[in-house]
């Protein structure tokens, strides 16, 4: 009598090798692929709140509506003119806000404040001085 | 609820998916994978979700489209290392894949599991020792499975996919099950 796995052995009949390729790919890129996942998240934001479309984004920078489908994607490694563009289109600051660190992002503003000491110049001699 | 067409290994002898009727041959991982990494198609969950996910019990900060897509991109990274470990024999799946029903003391045949991350589930069914089959997954913004229409459905999903495994003759100890994923 043949065993679960031996039976689930028959059943399963091929291997996918498309996943494992595509997991070891994305973690030899993960540095630009957060970068390129952040700018798409950027940029629909920044549609949505100035209820444009991805054609209009296209017209606009002078694309196809697929390249735009892709950048919004966030698995584009874009150029710096391409990065560029979208700033100056959309009046968004992209290069400077991608540099955050991952850690920060989920913890609550207030935690983090607290936990900032102010430079002893400011909290000692400088208002000790003064007052 | 999806028939299925068939069963695809993703590591051999380990951990395999189904491939559902209307996919393409494209077996239910790899679907969730390219749906998640997919921000336009995240983008679009968020906004028709955004005020359950602003409520979360997951966290009490106010999660913002920023907040929401950094993190499921973070467990995405995290579900990548987790396959990617479980192919170069770093896990055994029966420590990563919790039971869904509280009341599953003991570890049974054909029992429906969960691999958990922040926001992102995976479910499947376990065969045999360091054995699952992955039936869907979701992301996961109530406390309560039944509470939410995509985890209601994997639930759905999960019970057919059980059935489907027993009628191929893979055996089983029970019939039933309550579930509280939390």
């Amino acid at each position: 009598m043949k065993t679960n796995r031996e039976k689930f052995n028959i059943i399963a009949t091929s291997t996918d090798t498309e996943i494992l390729n595509e997991i070891a790919y994305r973690k030899a890129n993960r540095d630009w692929l957060r970068k390129s996942n952040r700018i798409a998240a950027k940029v629909l934001a920044a549609l949505k709140e100035q209820n444009m479309s991805q054609k209009d984004l296209a017209d606009k920078m002078n694309v196809s509506p697929q390249y735009v489908n892709k950048i919004v994607k966030g698995n584009e490694n874009l150029t710096l003119a391409t990065i560029t563009k979208l700033e100056n289109l959309l009046h968004i600051i992209i290069l400077a806000d991608t540099e955050k660190e991952i850690y920060s992002v989920s913890e609550p503003l207030i935690s983090y404040e607290a936990d900032v000491k102010e430079p002893s110049y400011i909290t000692e001699s400088y208002y000790g001085d003064a007052v | 609820m999806k028939d299925i067409t068939s069963v695809q290994f993703i590591i051999p002898n380990k951990l395999a998916a189904f491939i559902y009727k209307g996919d393409m041959d494209i077996n239910i991982l790899n679907i969730l994978l390219s749906t998640w990494r997919n921000v336009d198609d995240l983008f679009q969950f968020y906004e028709t979700n955004k005020r359950i996910i602003a409520n979360s019990t997951i966290s009490s900060i106010f999660y913002s489209w920023e907040n929401f897509s950094e993190d499921i991109m973070l467990d995405l990274e995290q579900l990548e290392d987790f396959i990617d470990d479980v192919a170069n024999g770093k896990v055994n799946l029966d420590n990563a894949f919790h039971p869904l029903s509280r009341k599953e003391e003991n570890v049974k045949i054909l029992s429906l599991r969960k691999h958990r991350c922040k926001w992102l589930r995976i479910y499947a069914i376990r065969i045999d020792e360091n054995l699952y089959v992955i039936t869907g997954g979701a992301i996961k913004i109530t406390q309560k499975m039944q509470d939410h229409i995509d985890t209601r459905y994997e639930l759905t999903q999960l019970d057919y996919s059980r059935q489907w495994l027993k009628d191929q003759g893979i055996e089983t100890d029970e019939s039933f099950y309550c579930y509280f994923d939390l």
